[in-house]
C-alpha cells in the first residue's frame, strides 16, 4: 500500500522517505513545506503523531478510519483527491 | 505506460467526472475534504484499483469481468519485454532487481547490498537498472530526506517501492512458473 501512495506523490511531488529510529514511509516537499505520511492500512490503527525539523505533521492514512487530530484519514480518500 | 492513478480508475468505472478541487497537503484542509466523501463509497473501487494496478487492460478487465484475464497480464509482460529489449536492457538482471525489491519491501536498502544479495555485480548496475525500472512505472525509489535540511541522501539507503505490487505480483507468479 505505501508503493501505491508514493508512486501516486511522486507524479506531483519530490518524495523520500526518512528514518532516524522512527521512520515515516513518505516524506512530501511541496515549496518548501515538508508533509509525512505514514501508512497503515489495517483495522483499527494508531495515527502517527511524529515532528522533525521543518516536518511539521504527518498525515496517517488508513484502511477506513477518521481522527481529526493528529489527522487520520482512509487511503482510498486522500487518492481520490489527488489530481494526478 | 503511465498507470491511472486511483482518480483516473473511479472517473473510468463510474463514468463520473471527479470537481476539481486544489488540494493543499496539509492535515486540516485534507480532512475536511476527505469527510465530505461518504464513508465506504470508494472502498470497493479501490480494491478494484489495487487489484488491477491501474494498467489499462487489467482496468477493462477488472471493470468487465470482476477480475484479471490472464490476457490482461500476458499483455503487460509482453509490453514491460519489449520496452527492456527496445532499452537494450538485459532482461534477467531486471527481473532480479525487481525480485530484490519486492523481498525487501518496505525496508530500505542500499544499492551494494542488494548489488550483493542478488548477485547484480556492482552497485553501478543496480543503480542503472533502478533508474530505467523506475522510467518504465515498475518501481518508484524513495531516497532518504533529511528534514533538518530538506536535502535528499543519494548515499543513504534507499526504498524501492514496486509501482503497482498487485500487478508485478501476478506476472513474477506467470514469470516463475
Amino acid at each position: 500500500m505505501e508503493s501505491v501512495v508514493a508512486s501516486h506523490l511522486a507524479r506531483q511531488f519530490e518524495t523520500g522517505y526518512w528514518s532516524n529510529g522512527r521512520e515515516v514511509d513518505i516524506v512530501v516537499l511541496n515549496n518548501k513545506i515538508m508533509v509525512g505520511f505514514e501508512v497503515k492500512y489495517q483495522n483499527n490503527p494508531l495515527p502517527v503523531h511524529i515532528s522533525a525539523g521543518k516536518m511539521r505533521e504527518v498525515i496517517t492514512l488508513s484502511k477506513s478510519t477518521f481522527k481529526e487530530k493528529p489527522v487520520m484519514i482512509p487511503a482510498s480518500n486522500f487518492l481520490q483527491l489527488l489530481d494526478v | 505506460m503511465h498507470p491511472l492513478s486511483f482518480r483516473d480508475f473511479v472517473k473510468v468505472a463510474s463514468g463520473i467526472s471527479q470537481t476539481d478541487v486544489s488540494v493543499d497537503l496539509d492535515g486540516e484542509s485534507l480532512y475536511r475534504l476527505s469527510s465530505s466523501i461518504p464513508p465506504g463509497e470508494l472502498s470497493r473501487s479501490f480494491e478494484n484499483y489495487l487489484i488491477s494496478g491501474g494498467y489499462p487492460l487489467s482496468v477493462k478487465s477488472i471493470l468487465n469481468k470482476g477480475y484479471v484475464s490472464r490476457n490482461a497480464v500476458d499483455s503487460l509482460l509482453s509490453g514491460i519485454k519489449g520496452d527492456l529489449a527496445k532499452l537494450n536492457a538485459n532482461e534477467s538482471i531486471a527481473k532480479r532487481v525487481v525480485k530484490g525489491i519486492i523481498s525487501k519491501v518496505p525496508s530500505a536498502i542500499s544499492l551494494s547490498s542488494l548489488a550483493r544479495e542478488f548477485e547484480l555485480g556492482s552497485h553501478r548496475t543496480v543503480f542503472k537498472y533502478l533508474d530505467l525500472l523506475e522510467k518504465l512505472f515498475i518501481v518508484n525509489i524513495l531516497y532518504f530526506i533529511d528534514p533538518f535540511t530538506g536535502s535528499s541522501s543519494f548515499t543513504k539507503k534507499q526504498k524501492g517501492t514496486p509501482y503497482r505490487p498487485s500487478a508485478l505480483q501476478n506476472i513474477f507468479r506467470m514469470v516463475s512458473r
